[in-house]
């Protein structure tokens, strides 16, 4: 996932596109450390400190990864892995035609 | 209810918090000087715990090669800290036994053993963190024995959210079960880790369902913090396409 995720970043720079992550690691201190060891440039949301966190339960996570694509709208478009980057091209084509 | 009713129960509430938040600090002292004190076996645990972390063997293994130097500890330094410490860590660990079958067994007489010794620690909500080495049954007898023993705000909490588990969030009546309750009304500021329990048990109890996050919806707000620890809300990034990720290194 990282790799693919660097990617989109790269893509889609100087674009109205970002990834928010929601970590579900153990501590603030090794979310740190993995988002500097792997080169995650984008910002993540720390739920709490383990998969039990609010946000992810909130959520109706249980299984990691799970995404989402939220439009420039806030509205859900689309929640599963295969079709991501075709929603994130049309999503994007959508914000920026849109004055 | 007379009106000097009403003002001495005012006053015994505001007491009985400020009592709750004086015992609360006491405890946070008790924590830390249980780190800083002079007890030469705080030290030894702590080299103990670090030396298993970097070990370099497989996960079986490392348990298995470690273990009687925690079971040697723990004998050496019966009745301290660092003895609930060494406990914790063979109880945690008796999870590398389960294929052999032999988690449960193992797990419980340390379980027991620590109720029966340190009911007073403030680390025994680390003992319901481990709930997975023990079945059902063994949870619910544990932790409502925790729950009745543990003086620490922190280890009862810990004990209702482990309780509250065992069951659906809400009954059948649709009012949450009696421990998510519990957490709701008394313990919502009791800290879990970066949260706190008010919001696992409400998490717990309202969930979002499937049609708030369906297709065409408009994506519940999330407020939260960052990596730095700062502030940080979904709408804050309205106007750009977010690819929303949950994820975890593991």
């Amino acid at each position: 996932m990282y790799p693919h995720e660097r990617s989109l970043v790269e893509d889609y720079a100087n674009k109205p596109f970002t990834i928010l992550g929601v970590n579900s690691d153990p501590t603030l201190a090794f979310l740190r450390e993995v988002m500097a060891e792997k080169d995650l440039s984008w910002p993540s949301f720390f739920d709490g400190g383990g998969t039990g966190g609010p946000i992810a339960t909130k959520w109706g996570v249980r299984g990691w990864p799970t995404v989402f694509v939220i439009d420039a709208e806030g509205v859900i478009r689309y929640r599963g892995r295969s079709e991501i980057d075709a929603w994130i091209e049309r999503l994007v084509a959508e914000a920026e035609a849109t004055p | 209810m007379h009106v000097s009713a009403v003002a001495a129960a005012i006053i015994a509430l505001v007491l009985a918090v400020d009592a709750s938040a004086q015992q609360d600090a006491r405890q946070d002292a008790l924590v830390s000087g249980a780190d800083e004190a002079a007890d030469p076996s705080a030290s030894l645990i702590a080299d103990l715990i670090a030396e298993h972390a970097s070990a370099e063997l497989g996960r079986v293994e490392s348990y298995l090669a470690f273990r009687p130097r925690f079971e040697t500890l723990a004998e050496a330094h019966r009745g301290t800290d660092a003895e609930v410490q060494a406990q914790l860590w063979l109880l945690k660990n008796t999870w590398w036994l389960r294929e052999g079958g032999e988690m449960e067994s193992t797990a419980l007489p340390i379980a027991e053993d620590l109720l029966a010794r340190h009911a007073d620690s403030p680390r025994l909500d680390m003992l319901i963190e481990q709930q997975y080495v023990f079945t059902k049954e063994q949870r619910e007898e544990l932790f409502t024995r925790v729950l009745e023993l543990s003086p620490h705000r922190a280890v009862q909490a810990a004990a209702h959210y482990g309780l509250a588990k065992l069951s659906p969030a809400r009954g059948d009546d649709g009012e949450p079960n009696a421990h998510f309750a519990r957490l709701l009304d008394e313990y919502a500021d009791a800290r879990w880790r970066q949260t706190t329990y008010g919001r696992i048990a409400d998490a717990h109890v309202s969930p979002f369902t499937a049609e708030q996050l369906g297709v065409g919806e408009l994506a519940p707000e999330i407020e939260g913090v960052d990596q730095d620890g700062k502030p940080m809300k979904l709408s804050d990034h309205r106007g750009k396409v977010v690819l929303l990720d949950f994820w975890g290194d593991w």
